[in-house]
C-alpha cells in the first residue's frame, strides 16, 4: 500500500473520473429559471468539479448565469453579459465540493426575457462535434 | 480499498504526474477558418485531466475564435468566443478527461474567421510574462 502524507493512502491506477457533454442545444426559457444542462451521479465524497459551456444569443445582448449544484446546495456560480448579438461566449464554473447522493448538475439561466438564448452543444463555426459544453468530475477523496 | 484518515480514501496517484507548456511568442492565425495547433504535450498511457487556456485577440475588428483540444483526430472539447471590437482580448478555455492507451500527442488548436487574429503569449496590457496561453495535463489514473 502506498502511503501519502498525514496518513492518507493513495490509489494508483484507480479513478472514478467522469465526464459528460451536451448532445443538443438547450433553449434558456422561461426567463430567470435555471434549466438543468448536464448532470453526473457521483459517489459520495470530495470532488473537483469543472464545467464549461458555450452560450449565444442571436439577436441582442443578454445576461447568462450558471450554477454547479446538487439541486439544493450551490457549489459555484457565474454570470456574464455579452452585450451584443451573436457574441459567442465560453464560460466556466469550477468548485471542489463535498458531494452526497444527489446528482451534481450544471444549470443555466438568463435574466433576459427573450427566447433566443441557447446553451450550445457545438461551436458555431469550424465545427468540432458536440464538445462545446462539458461537465467533468475528478474524485479527490471518497468515503 | 486503501483507507485514509477519517475513513476517506484519496483518489490520486502517489506519484502525481503533470505536464505543462506555455506559448513563448504570439501565433498569428494566418489562414481563416483553419485550425492551427498552438500548444502540444506528449502524454503517456493513462487517464489525464487536460486543460488549456488561450488568450486571443484581433487588432483590426471583431472576430470569432474557436479552440479545440484534440489528438489530431478525436476532439475532446471545444470552445468559441467572439471579440466584437478590435484589441479586446478574450480568454478561451477547454478541458476534458482524456483516456489514452498509448503515448499520444495532445494538442490545443485555434481557428478564427478573420485575418489579423492572434493567439497571445502574453496579455496585451498589464503584462504578466509569457503565461497567457497554457496547456496543462495531470495524470489521474
Amino acid at each position: 500500500m502506498n502511503q501519502g502524507f498525514d496518513g492518507w493512502s493513495f490509489l494508483p491506477n484507480f479513478s472514478r473520473a467522469q465526464m459528460v457533454q451536451l448532445g443538443a442545444n438547450v433553449n434558456l426559457t422561461p426567463v430567470s429559471t435555471y434549466i438543468d444542462i448536464l448532470s453526473l451521479t457521483l459517489a459520495p465524497g470530495y470532488w473537483l468539479l469543472l464545467a464549461s459551456f458555450c452560450a449565444l444569443r442571436t439577436d441582442g445582448g443578454c445576461f447568462v448565469e450558471a450554477k454547479l449544484w446538487d439541486g439544493t446546495t450551490v457549489y459555484a456560480s457565474m454570470q456574464s453579459s455579452p452585450d451584443t448579438a451573436n457574441i459567442s461566449g465560453q464560460y466556466a464554473v469550477v468548485a471542489t465540493a463535498l458531494v452526497g447522493t444527489r446528482p451534481v448538475k450544471l444549470s443555466c439561466a438568463t435574466a433576459s426575457n427573450v427566447a433566443t438564448i441557447f446553451v450550445k452543444a457545438a461551436i458555431g463555426q469550424n465545427a468540432a462535434g458536440n464538445t462545446a459544453t462539458t461537465l467533468l468530475a475528478i474524485p479527490i477523496a471518497l468515503s | 480499498m486503501n483507507s485514509g484518515t477519517n475513513g476517506w480514501s484519496a483518489q490520486v496517484p502517489l506519484a502525481v504526474s503533470n505536464q505543462q507548456t506555455q506559448l513563448a511568442s504570439n501565433v498569428t492565425l494566418s489562414a481563416t477558418n483553419t485550425y492551427q495547433d498552438i500548444l502540444s504535450l506528449t502524454l503517456g498511457a493513462g487517464q489525464w485531466l487536460v486543460m488549456a487556456n488561450l488568450c486571443v485577440n484581433r487588432t483590426a475588428a471583431s472576430s470569432d475564435f474557436e479552440a479545440k483540444l484534440w489528438n489530431g483526430t478525436i476532439v475532446y472539447a471545444s470552445s468559441e468566443v467572439t471579440i466584437w471590437l478590435a484589441n479586446t482580448p478574450q480568454e478561451m478555455q477547454v478541458f476534458a478527461i482524456v483516456t489514452l492507451s498509448i503515448a499520444t500527442l495532445v494538442r490545443v488548436a485555434c481557428a478564427s474567421s478573420n485575418t489579423t487574429t492572434v493567439v497571445q503569449a502574453a496579455n496585451v496590457s498589464d503584462a504578466a510574462g509569457n503565461t497567457a496561453s497554457t496547456l496543462t495535463a495531470v495524470l489521474i489514473a
